[in-house]
């Protein structure tokens, strides 16, 4: 506890230097600005802008990466409820009660009650991941590469067994992100593996073309589709941009129920922001008295969601920091971001950067408050970025995307690549076949192959050692378990369930 | 009909990607097991997956028969030309895209850009010529300054260098 005092006191003066101050202003800013954009969601966001980080300090480069992320969580709500589209996966039950309330003329209430609801969740969920993380990462010190192989397993089987509407694409895209990982020199042998002869391989497929490709191009691919169909319709902001004593009153229980259910969410591997909001929502709509109000603009339908999924960011960051493994797609891009910088996540990370650790959470204290302020009195502002012409972003985004590739390795071989991905991430998206348990798998590939092929050593090849750990053994029947529940229940997805609830509105 | 063609095409790459991992030396001094036995392992995850598609697309078929009539598979024409339509346009994209990076490095950064990015921009922005020029040339110019000058990356001149 004490550790984390001190911990969090030396962070908010990392964080408070003017340098680190204006970078977490611009990453809340660009986060806000892009979730926006109706189709470029945070993952792609944050895989667009890693290129320009490239000789910052690492500490600050994270720290406006982080930015993006909460920020774009934090205003994925306005495409939600202006054109009935999520800014980001994560929003998608805010569209349910969101737009409904925008077409009944109060968007000022739903936006402002949506921009609170972030800011106070997002405070607890940074205070909790304060005081939590610390104690985790010291647990995990005692993890060996058998508890670690186990965790990271848990983790994939997670993702692959809740992304998406079904298990088999969850885990074709699982492994084959575990595929891509194993392209390259062979760390132990140095053998090259998969390379077909390409000089280009031997270092492996990097991480920025395969984020860049699946997510940034794939999502032009998506918009090119949207502007030649001109299928966006939106509604203005108007009138009175904030809520009633009424509105708050219903909503404030909702978001303290909201960010418990999101810390919790975050703080599992694979679970992510939609899942978070789903559970809220359907809390929400449980514990209403008026739950046939729900679907047709019910303000606490706004508020728990959306609390939910900024504490589902917090949660995410203790995995991420405290055990090197990430919690969403999103995360997963970040934790990439950390290996570029040649930082490795996880328990040690506490004790070999203080710095940047403790820098990074105090900045989402200043970055939440950062957000308000922008956030309310520059809604309808910012809600402008809405009407910004698709077919200049799109083109925009190409450019971006091309020259940030190219700036990584000044190597043509690297766009070559990211295009060759950005045609597997539209056939993805085609197909319905979930992209996080891909990132998923590109990251935590060489770490699970390294810690299985540590255990397996350490214990002369006996394969049992993974069981004859308590904690590796529980790891692995857990991850099993939600391989099998994911078999045999009957899945009901964040689409599901919102065309379920979505009323039609007049 | 899309997930049938989906599960034979992983079951065949997990099936080539197995021999290609089981076809790996097998040095493992100091290692238990060698750099073929994750990719292998990898190997099977695939080909359940590719397998486990199989089912899951036979149940979904099955339960279809079983309820309600399945819905016309006949798009209209109308709907068939619109989709064939954008499927060529984003073929065109990729194609557009492919030769400017194939062109980036010869042609130069801000040559090929200039011309990529006004291109697409005539056919996804149409209004006049000129402030479509305009914004490709400004963001151009920005991009090549912020990388060049703020993160000190060399970008190709090209044909402009002197």
């Amino acid at each position: 506890m004490m550790d984390s005092w001190h911990g969090i006191l030396h962070g908010l003066m990392v964080a408070g230097t003017p340098v680190n101050l204006a970078y977490t202003l611009l990453g809340v800013f660009i986060g806000t600005m892009i979730s926006h954009l109706p189709g470029i969601g945070p993952s792609a966001g944050i895989a667009l802008l890693i290129p320009v980080t490239f000789g910052m300090n690492p500490t600050t480069a994270l720290i406006m990466l982080a930015g993006i992320y909460y920020g774009c969580m934090y205003g994925g709500a306005v495409t939600a409820i202006l054109i009935n589209t999520p800014g980001d996966a994560a929003a998608v039950m805010t569209t349910i009660d969101g737009y409904p309330l925008a077409r009944q003329g109060r968007a000022g209430a739903a936006l402002s009650i949506a921009a609170m609801s972030s800011f106070i969740a997002g405070t607890l969920g940074v205070t909790a991941l304060t005081f939590v993380a610390a104690p985790v990462a010291q647990l995990a010190l005692s993890f060996g590469p058998a508890e670690y192989f186990s965790l990271m397993i848990f983790a994939l089987s997670t993702v692959s067994a809740l992304t998406g509407d079904s298990l088999a694409k969850g885990l074709l895209s699982t492994s084959l992100g575990l595929a891509i990982s194993t392209v390259g020199l062979d760390l132990q042998s140095g053998r090259s593996r998969f390379t077909m002869g390409i000089v280009d391989l031997q270092q492996g497929v990097s991480f920025l073309v395969v984020v860049v490709g699946v997510f940034a191009l794939a999502e032009v691919a998506r918009m090119a589709e949207g502007t030649l169909d001109g299928t966006m319709h939106s509604v203005r902001v108007s009138g009175r941009i904030w809520f009633t004593r009424e509105d708050w009153k219903k909503a404030f229980p909702a978001i303290l129920r909201g960010s418990a259910v999101g810390f919790f969410c975050g703080s599992a591997p694979g679970l992510g922001g939609t899942i978070s909001a789903m559970l809220s929502y359907v809390l929400e709509k449980y514990v209403s008295k008026t739950p046939e109000k729900f679907g047709k603009g019910a303000i606490e339908g706004v508020a728990g969601p959306e609390a939910a999924v900024n504490a589902d960011t917090c949660g995410a960051f203790v995995h991420l920091l405290a055990l090197g493994i990430p919690a969403s797609g999103s995360t997963a891009i970040i934790m990439g971001a950390f290996i570029m910088y040649g930082i490795q996540p996880g328990p040690l990370l506490f004790q070999s950067q203080p710095d940047l650790v403790w820098g990074l959470i105090a900045s989402m204290y200043v970055g939440n408050v950062m957000l308000l302020v922008l956030n309310l009195p520059l809604v309808g502002l910012f809600a402008r970025v809405l009407y910004a012409p698709p077919g200049v972003l799109l083109v925009m985004i190409l450019g971006i995307a091309s020259v940030g590739v190219y700036s990584f390795e000044t190597n043509p071989f690297m766009l070559y690549t990211a295009l060759l991905f950005g045609v597997v991430g539209h056939f993805f998206r085609k197909l319905d076949i979930p992209k996080a348990p891909l990132i998923f798998g590109v990251i935590l590939g060489s770490k699970i192959e390294q810690s299985l092929r540590q255990a397996m050593t350490l214990s002369s090849g006996d394969a049992l050692v993974f069981l004859k750990s308590p904690l590796s053994a529980t790891l692995l029947a857990l991850a099993v378990s939600m391989v099998a529940l994911s078999f045999w229940a009957k899945r009901k997805t964040a689409a599901t369930l919102q065309q379920a609830h979505a009323q039609p509105v007049g | 009909m899309a997930d049938w063609i989906l599960s034979v095409f992983v079951v065949a790459g997990a099936v080539i990607y197995l021999h290609a991992a089981l076809s790996l030396d097998r040095l493992q001094v100091g290692d238990a097991l060698g750099p073929q036995v994750f990719p292998a392992l990898v190997a099977v995850c695939l080909l359940c997956s590719g397998l486990l598609l199989a089912w899951e697309t036979w149940r979904k078929q099955i339960n279809t028969e079983a309820g309600a009539p399945a819905p016309a598979a006949v798009l209209p024409a109308g709907t068939r030309r619109k989709e064939r339509g954008r499927q060529l346009v984003l073929i065109a994209m990729v194609a557009w895209t492919a030769l400017y990076y194939v062109a980036f490095e010869p042609v130069g950064y801000i040559v090929s850009t200039m011309i990529y990015l006004s291109a697409l921009l005539f056919y996804f922005h149409r209004v006049n010529p000129l402030i479509n020029l305009g914004y490709a040339a400004a963001f151009t110019a920005v991009a090549y300054l912020l990388f060049t000058e703020f993160l000190q990356v060399v970008l190709p001149s090209g044909i402009l260098q002197l």
